[in-house]
């Protein structure tokens, strides 16, 4: 015979709307970890294949909270939000993850032939490290978020969000100006070295630099949320 | 033959005090064992079970009767029945309520005594023709609606009010403490008020036992000097700094640069953050389980009358002109201390299982639903009527959730659970009149 739920568990669903958000993220920040090892592996050619095991493993942790929350969405619960907000926020943090896992499996799938110079190191290895910065402001800022929904967004958390955010638009900025070096310097080489390994390169970058931009649509709506 | 007979209704109501406890104790002490800050600070200890059984008992004794009468005769005309007659009578409504308790767990809508008592009272009606009073059923019925509608706008209103002059707009740990006093006086002089109208022998207990743990909340509230500390406006302080440093041009890039001080500095916000939200918790920490007692109060002014009325009935047969003075006291007494055992020793530990696997609520919206809870079902017994704790509580989950307290929640229970009253009323009725039908069968009645 069928056993229902307890009439609390009706009620609430078993994580807040926030955790689940949070959870996502903390998947994302997780793998972030991993890239930095994961890079530093690569220059010292060292094996990355554990790396990307570890990297896939949060992937699919995110995806099952992503659906979990969509399912719990769907269950005619009221939430504070709206439900396309709600979805396009994970979509948009889902996206995140996304461009980490095909950034370490795209550096798996082919080593660039060429070799690379200390100049070039150097600045993959500051984007790479501004991007981990970012996602590490942006977690601050998550925390923050969910600190500040049960607070109400008072005064103080509103600009303490703020200076976060401004920090990450700083960020995005920097990233874009070395991220744009780097396409200048890798297409300076077309003639001199295999295309294939220019536009992987460049590839590799664009999924990097692709992460600021989402986390900068994702302060966006978390302004939205903290307005609403 | 017959004085025996009544042990059969005697041990009905006693499994029944005992399921009720373990099935209402669970919902209602369920949002703070899954409060890891209540948990930690007082769910290991004894105090909360001490206010429970207290509180259960001070209710049940002192304003149990007033809805004790209405069920012992406010539904049907019983026509001076005989002590047998009402022995069957009470032992099929009895049953039928076990029944359906038993069963609550297999039906998708959740289960009130109060529905299913008097559900039971209504197929007894039915069957003998008895003259069913038709006025205070309807008025039962319209309670039993508006009842968690109530507790849903105390609640949305309160935890508004909560929110918006202690959560939101607060400037220091200490003008929470004194609103939060505001919420308690309100509180306890309504309490008060209620137990002066009908005992004064309630009236001086509850007086005496609201000023031992008033007092001793007081001490613990305003000479800790842990959580005194003007949090926001260090927090304030600190973003005004990092703004001045921002704006100076020369120190801007340095600022910049030193990304480990930075971090620090944001390390130290976080902190503060972090500190300042778990001291206004533990302010609410401590008025969640200041409020404790009269969720039971309310509890046990509803649920005992509703368990042990049909005995009482029975012993009234019994003994007729030598009932002693305050029977129903005595009664009332006895039960309850059933009842709030079972919710001790019982629901504490189906509350413990349950709450690794489910919603966390803060401690201010515990303390708001407890608050709404609590208001709305002590007035209603105050009038006579009979109410579900768990619609009621439910009712005021929902009123904060529509008060934003909740990012989710389940709107439409509000609609299941008057879908529920109408499926147990109407199973009770049911059920009771197929019995009766049955044990007529069989030749017990003739």
């Amino acid at each position: 015979m069928k056993k229902y739920p307890f009439i609390f568990q009706k009620l609430f669903p078993e994580k807040d709307l926030l955790n689940y958000i949070s959870q996502h993220f903390e998947c994302i920040y997780q793998a972030s970890i991993i890239l930095e090892d994961l890079i530093i592996s690569y220059f010292n050619n060292d094996e990355i294949s554990r790396f990307i095991d570890q990297i896939s493993f949060y992937e699919r942790k995110a995806d099952s909270i992503k659906n979990e929350l969509r399912q719990t969405i769907r269950n005619s619960f009221k939430i504070s939000f709206t439900r396309e907000d709600i979805l396009q926020f994970i979509h948009i943090q889902d996206n995140i993850m996304d461009s980490i896992e095909d950034f370490a499996k795209l550096l798996f799938l082919n080593r660039i032939s060429f070799k690379i110079d200390k100049q070039i190191e150097n600045l993959l290895t500051d984007l790479s490290d501004l991007v981990i910065n970012s996602i590490k402001n942006y977690k601050q800022l998550i925390d923050n978020f969910i600190k500040g929904y049960n607070f109400g967004f008072a005064k103080p958390i509103f600009e303490l969000q703020q200076k976060n955010i401004e920090e990450l638009d700083d960020l995005e900025h920097k990233i874009d100006a070395i991220s744009l070096d780097l396409g200048k310097i890798a297409f300076s080489y077309k003639d001199k070295y295999n295309p294939v390994d220019i536009i992987h390169f460049n590839n590799l970058v664009i999924l990097l630099s692709k992460i600021p931009n989402s986390i900068s649509r994702l302060t966006d709506k978390i302004l939205d949320f903290m307005h609403h | 033959m017959a004085v025996y007979l009544i042990l059969i209704p005697f041990f009905l109501t006693i499994m029944i005090c005992i399921l009720n406890g373990a099935n209402d104790g669970t919902y209602l002490l369920l949002p703070l064992f899954s409060n890891e800050s209540f948990f930690n600070k007082y769910g290991k200890g004894k105090l909360f079970l001490i206010l429970t059984f207290i509180g259960e008992i001070i209710g049940a004794t002192f304003l149990g009767e007033i809805v004790l009468k209405k069920i012992q005769y406010g539904f049907i005309y019983l026509y001076n029945p005989g002590l047998l007659q009402i022995v069957i009578i009470s032992s099929v409504i009895l049953f039928v309520t076990l029944f359906i308790y038993l069963i609550s767990s297999f039906l998708p809508f959740p289960v009130s005594l109060s529905h299913t008592m008097i559900g039971g009272l209504i197929g007894t009606g039915l069957f003998f023709k008895y003259n069913i009073i038709i006025k205070n059923l309807i008025s039962t019925i319209v309670v039993w609606t508006i009842t968690p509608l109530v507790a849903l706008l105390i609640g949305l209103i309160v935890y508004k009010i909560v929110f918006t002059f202690s959560i939101k707009n607060f400037k220091s740990i200490r003008k929470i403490k004194n609103s939060v006093l505001l919420y308690l006086i309100a509180f306890n002089l309504l309490f008060l008020l209620i137990f002066f109208k009908k005992s004064r022998i309630g009236f001086i207990v509850i007086l005496i036992f609201y000023s031992i743990l008033t007092s001793f909340f007081l001490l613990k509230l305003f000479f800790d000097n842990n959580n005194s500390k003007l949090i926001t406006s260090v927090l304030k302080k600190r973003l005004k700094e990092d703004k001045n440093i921002f704006l100076d041009k020369s120190l801007k890039k340095d600022a910049f640069l030193d990304r480990s001080l930075k971090e620090k500095e944001k390390g130290k916000d976080e902190n503060i953050l972090k500190d300042e939200y778990d001291n206004v918790e533990k302010i609410f920490t401590d008025l969640s389980l200041l409020i404790l007692p009269d969720v039971f109060i309310a509890h046990g002014a509803n649920d005992v009358a509703n368990c042990s009325a049909l005995f009482s009935l029975v012993l009234f047969s019994l003994f007729k002109n030598r009932i002693p003075i305050n029977y129903n006291l005595y009664i009332l007494f006895i039960f309850s201390i059933i009842l709030s055992s079972s919710i001790i020793f019982l629901s504490t530990k189906k509350a413990k299982k349950l709450s690794c696997n489910i919603f966390t609520i803060e401690s201010s919206k515990i303390f708001v639903s407890y608050y709404s809870l609590a208001i709305s079902t002590i007035l209603f017994s105050f009038l006579g009527y009979r109410v579900s704790s768990i619609y009621t509580l439910t009712g005021s989950y929902i009123g904060i959730g529509y008060a934003k307290g909740f990012s989710i929640f389940n709107s439409r229970l509000l609609f299941t659970l008057l879908v529920s009253w109408i499926l147990t009323f109407g199973l009770s009725v049911l059920l009771t009149y197929s019995f009766y039908f049955f044990i007529k069968y069989i030749g017990i009645i003739l």
